[in-house]
């Protein structure tokens, strides 16, 4: 099958809204299959990195609105993202596809690990921090609706958290992609942020980072328009639906549809990589 | 729902206008220039031509290049190099929009933090 504008279009805008509503991720699964219908890996890649920053910003607004993200966090975090970012992008240009293929069959795979949500362990004491997280002063406050409350949360460990960001910034760079659930957990077990907080100031921090991996795409002229425009457009739209109804729909049939669609992902990456040694 | 932090909900409102102003903007010139391709080559198919791909050594001479008119010379390629141009600009905007805030509130940790972010970008964007 050919791949045209209409259909990429409209993958794009399913993959973006099923990428929201489930947090596994939109590009993540679209650059799989941009390489599956014969879009070179790195082209798929720095497309990938350029609708990111769409379907961030766009899913960003109700986050924003809704005053779920941390700004302050997420302005500090984003230091190590986008370092993180712009060596990753970097990497790919310069190293042979076939790593990308493993690379992005591994990370393809991490979504099976289950995150154990530790929202327990919210500290509201503000002594349990240390310096570095006293200084940046970045507690926050934030509406529940379920509980129909205020909660204040205090984040910990800044720094070991910023480590952990500047790792997801390193893989969303070198894969294209967002990397949000990733950065999620590092929201929520190093920082110890709420989930709704992670996953809003997640979102909010993942299209800096693609900015940065995005310039350097740009610079190696890897950037195609007639790839871009329909990736942008769709995955956009999916997610500004998707996020609009967040947290209203926790499908676990969908999930595991989703989880189907990776695995066959994976085993196409391991395939192409494989292949691709084999004529060498 | 009242604001939660004072602080923070001004500049929460800004930073979505921004967001929500640069998206749709981009995607609407995008869309646009992928009509006029369609209208121009009566095919929807994805193009792998080299007109097709940007590239720009310095993301701010690129976009001063287009100024001077030196961008495509077809409009549809025009459009779509635009949008994407404002797409990156977008969370660039945001950056410099919270640095302007947070000299506005006279909040030195936060100025720091921001330039250090915006230092980065502008040197990942014009150093290459």
């Amino acid at each position: 099958m050919n791949l045209n504008t209409a259909l990429l279009i409209f993958l794009s805008a399913i993959i973006g809204f099923l990428g929201s509503l489930t947090g596994l991720g939109g590009a993540s699964i679209l650059i799989p299959i941009l390489v599956f219908f014969g879009i070179p890996i790195k082209e798929a890649i720095a497309a990938g990195m350029i609708a990111i920053i769409g379907s961030s910003s766009g899913s960003a607004l109700s986050y924003v609105r809704n005053q779920m993200a941390n700004i302050r966090l997420a302005m500090f975090l984003e230091i190590f993202t986008v370092i993180g970012g712009i060596v990753g992008a970097t990497l790919t240009v310069m190293i042979s596809p076939v790593y990308l293929y493993f690379f992005f069959a591994v990370f393809l795979a991490t979504s099976f690990i289950k995150t154990k949500s530790s929202t327990r362990d919210i500290t509201d004491v503000e002594d349990k921090r240390d310096l570095l997280t006293r200084w940046l002063s970045c507690e926050g406050t934030y509406y529940d609706k379920s509980c129909d409350k205020k909660i204040k949360y205090y984040p910990k460990n800044t720094l070991l958290g910023g480590a952990g960001m500047f790792i997801a910034g390193l893989a969303a760079g070198m894969l294209g992609i967002g990397a949000g659930a990733f950065k999620t957990t590092v929201h929520e077990n190093i920082l110890k942020m709420p989930t709704k907080v992670s996953s809003a100031t997640s979102n909010f921090i993942i299209g800096m980072t693609a900015l940065g991996g995005a310039s350097v795409y740009l610079f190696s002229g890897l950037l195609n328009l007639s790839l871009m425009a329909p990736i942008a457009i769709g995955t956009t739209i999916g997610a500004i639906i998707g996020g609009r109804i967040l947290n209203r729909i926790k499908d676990k049939y969908l999930k595991i549809l989703f989880l189907i669609i990776v695995s066959a992902l994976i085993i196409q990456m391991l395939y192409k990589g494989i292949a691709l040694i084999w004529s060498l | 729902m009242e604001p939660l932090n004072k602080n923070n909900s001004k500049i929460e409102v800004i930073l979505s206008c921004i967001l929500i102003t640069g998206v749709a903007a981009s995607l609407l010139l995008m869309a646009a220039g992928m009509i006029l391709l369609y209208l121009e080559s009566g095919s929807f198919n994805i193009s792998r031509e080299p007109s097709m791909f940007i590239q720009g050594n310095n993301f701010f001479n690129f976009i001063l290049d287009i100024f001077k008119g030196r961008g495509p010379e077809n409009t549809a390629l025009l459009l779509l190099t635009i949008g994407t141009i404002i797409l990156m600009l977008t969370p660039f905007i945001r950056v410099v929009a919270s640095l302007i805030y947070f000299i506005w509130i006279r909040d030195k940790k936060y100025i720091f933090i921001t330039l250090v972010v915006l230092i980065i970008l502008i040197i990942t964007l014009s150093l290459h």
